[in-house]
């Protein structure tokens, strides 16, 4: 056994063992102080501060005692600190390789807090805040300024109006040259009385025979031949002025109807129909609540990576730069990182909030438990009380669900700006603010109704415009100001709908300021456009005497044709041949 | 680096039998490419520190692993991965996660199981070859080399002066 077996490897054995427990022991404080500070630096690319380190076997519980992480974007500021933070660890999940701390205390949390000394910046992050400050009255109907020049737009020549007179002048034109073209080769005058002449020398002649009246007839029906022929160029005619007029009349339909249609078109481009309907809480309010809507959504883009992206298939978890643990069934599962109970006190600039949590993890599917948060405050601004009630979990497919309900008591606030423009500012000089609402979010779908109201409000501003000097006079009288702001669809890009009762008090003021001055706007530019129709028409009835000339020509030359061609010279003849017949018979038989 | 040759040489060049040397080696390589502070590498350090292995060999042969565990991380974490996540292997890895001891030696953790088998299968062969190697240098090549005028002026030098010391003190057998 001796052979195989050297004894005093025992004691080489436990001495290591004791020597390693020592080493923990006595630098296991100062290891984790310096990785804590190095991972943050690593992570953040600034200084990262702590104090001290306190860390106890029985329990296991390790403790942070002054905690500062530098703002890489400004150093001499922290993006995060605490006096004091305590995580009680389960040392015999931490030995399977699972985190769970069974309570998290963190004590005067701080945000963007100045630091004593400015901290070391080791390098920044490309991406830029976008604190551009833009024009918040884009979407104020400024009416003095949007409503266009009708000197100016009776000069447009994209008018209806000028392009339909223009039509008509051109279809005049071509169906004139129609018309004379037929004018031409219609019978003239002396055509038709020498058509007379020849038609009454027949008549008069004097027959004395049937065979006399026989020729009369042939000659006649010689005639009616170019009255045919003469009659059938003035149908057609009359068919090309029929046509020709209704053409014209169809062009002078569109050129009356012009007017209405530009003044729509101009209503549309110059949005005047969207004054009466402007959405002008949003237009007021609209900025400020997508600001804060903004912090909502920055918390979950910053959030969501780390619950999400920490597990990417079902099981596995833990991901390390060196592997990653592989999960089997379990009979009592649970979750690799699990916080059981959290208490933060958060001290912010407005008061103290505080964070309490329940069973925090990002595998809320093994457990099969949400997470809870409850955050509040009693002293927020003075006497401003919050409460925020919030659960969220995560499926097995990473999908998160968050239901939460939130609360707010007589928040005092004071110099909020609202809008920020040279031509309209307003801001809430002071003001109790309270509301409540809730948000669910569900697969990044986000819906969200809140109800706020803000109390013995002093507003102040300033205007330039008559609207917004109305628009000031308006809300500056106004004492209780009742907002519902809705968010809905996507959590990064949501539909905002802000409503109000100040709303219809607002159109109403807008819509009889609006409406005078649209009336008399109107009114100048109808005037414009009608005149533009009368002298089109005017210009139209000119030609139009021309083409009723032409019509009376063909009509009068229709008529004589009819009436030549009805005309029956045999009659005559034949009476003169019976009274000389009678008169011989007469004589015949004694008469 | 200098008394890690001196252990280089005295472990071959001792008392001590081929198997202890091999055995060391091959434990070293296990050590080596796994995490030093995990279950198994107690286990076998209290192996090492028990039973009669060279224990130069041994430290040896876990700086030299412990070096090239950077290199071969990556297929470590290969054989680690493919293993705990072979559909036909989760009966076997289910039913092994329900004892507390496989999770406490973290042998679900995919580099550390990688570097277990792969730490295994080296050290089998490393083991007979090694073996092999040290019979042949303790036959052939040292009296081969110990002809050298320059392993003569070496052996005056004061390497192998602190090479005798070491030895000198023993307890390295």
């Amino acid at each position: 056994m001796k052979r195989f077996i050297r004894w005093q490897g025992f004691i080489g054995f436990f001495s290591i063992i004791i020597l390693l427990m020592a080493f923990i022991f006595l630098f296991a404080d100062s290891l984790v102080k310096a990785g804590i500070e190095k991972s943050g630096e690593w992570y953040l690319g600034a200084e990262v501060n702590v104090e001290d380190i306190e860390l106890n076997f029985s329990p296991l519980s390790l403790t942070v005692i002054g905690f500062q992480a530098t703002d890489p974007e400004k150093p001499s500021h922290n993006m995060v600190s605490f006096t004091e933070a305590t995580a009680g660890i389960e040392l015999w999940q931490y030995l399977l390789g699972k985190i769970h701390i069974s309570d998290l205390t963190i004590a005067q949390l701080e945000l963007g807090n100045k630091r004593q000394s400015e901290g070391a910046v080791y390098f920044t992050s490309d991406s830029k805040g976008n604190d551009e400050t833009t024009d918040t009255t884009m979407g104020l109907p400024s009416l003095d300024t949007s409503l266009p020049s009708v000197d100016d737009l009776l000069k447009d020549s994209n008018l209806e109006t000028v392009k339909q007179a223009q039509l008509l002048q051109g279809t005049y034109k071509s169906e004139q040259e129609k018309l004379v073209a037929i004018q031409d080769s219609l019978p003239s005058k002396e055509k038709l009385a020498g058509y007379k002449k020849q038609v009454m020398a027949l008549t008069n002649i004097k027959v004395k025979s049937l065979d006399d009246i026989e020729k009369v007839t042939k000659d006649f029906n010689e005639l009616k031949k170019q009255f045919v022929a003469d009659k059938k160029i003035v149908n057609s005619a009359k068919a090309q002025l029929q046509k020709s007029k209704d053409v014209l009349t169809a062009q002078i339909q569109r050129l009356k109807n012009a007017p209405q249609a530009d003044w729509q078109s101009i209503e549309k481009k110059y949005s005047l129909q969207k004054i009466d309907a402007a959405d002008l809480a949003h237009i007021l309010f609209g900025e400020q609540a997508r600001e804060y809507l903004g912090y909502a959504e920055l918390a979950y883009e910053k959030l969501s990576p780390m619950l999400t992206g920490a597990s990417a298939t079902p099981k596995v978890d833990n991901t390390r730069d060196k592997g990653k643990f592989i999960y089997f069934s379990e009979q009592l599962p649970q979750p690799s990182v699990l916080i059981k109970n959290a208490y933060i006190s958060v001290a912010l600039a407005q008061g103290e909030l505080v964070i309490e949590g329940k069973d925090l993890t990002h595998q809320h599917w093994i457990n099969e438990q949400q997470s809870v948060v409850n955050v509040h405050s009693s002293n927020l601004q003075g006497k401003g009380e919050f409460a925020l009630d919030m659960m969220f979990s995560l499926n097995e497919q990473q999908v998160i669900k968050i239901n939460s309900n939130w609360q707010l008591d007589n928040l005092s606030v004071a110099d909020v700006a609202i809008q920020k423009s040279s031509a309209f500012s307003l801001s809430l000089d002071s003001g109790l603010v309270s509301g409540k609402g809730k948000f669910e979010l569900l697969a990044q779908q986000i819906k969200s109704v809140n109800d706020i109201s803000i109390n013995k409000a002093d507003f102040a501003g300033k205007a330039s415009s008559s609207l917004t000097k109305m628009f000031l006079d308006t809300i500056t009288s106004t004492d209780n100001l009742a907002l519902t702001i809705s968010a809905t669809g996507i959590v990064t890009s949501p539909e905002l709908s802000i409503s109000s009762p100040l709303d219809n008090q607002l159109k109403g003021a807008v819509q009889k300021l609006v409406s005078k001055k649209l009336a008399s706007f109107k009114d100048q530019v109808n005037t414009g456009l009608n005149e533009k129709l009368a002298s089109a028409l005017g210009n139209s009835k000119s030609d139009g005497k021309a083409l009723v000339n032409l019509e009376n020509l063909i009509n009068g030359a229709d008529g004589s044709l009819t009436d030549l061609l009805n005309a029956d010279i045999t009659k005559g003849h034949k009476k003169q041949l019976e009274d000389k017949l009678k008169k011989k018979l007469g004589n015949l038989f004694g008469g | 680096m200098l008394t890690l040759l001196v252990k280089l040489f005295q472990a071959l060049n001792s008392e001590s039998s081929t198997r202890q040397i091999s055995l060391a080696i091959s434990l070293g390589i296990i050590v080596g490419l796994s995490p030093i502070l995990i279950l198994h590498n107690l286990i076998i350090l209290f192996m090492v520190l028990v039973i009669r292995v060279n224990l130069g060999a041994f430290i040896l042969a876990v700086g030299v692993f412990k070096g090239l565990s950077y290199l071969l991380s990556p297929l470590i974490l290969l054989i680690g991965e493919s293993l705990l996540t072979s559909t036909s292997l989760y009966g076997l890895f289910d039913s092994l996660y329900q004892m507390s001891l496989f999770k406490l030696a973290h042998w679900h953790h995919t580099y550390i199981l990688g570097a277990l088998i792969l730490g295994v299968i080296l050290a089998l062969p490393a083991y007979f070859i090694s073996r092999y190697l040290i019979e042949k240098y303790r036959i052939h090549i040292k009296s081969f080399i110990d002809q050298f005028g320059i392993v003569k002026a070496l052996k005056a030098s004061k390497f192998y002066r602190l090479y005798l010391t070491m030895s000198g003190q023993g307890g390295m057998s």
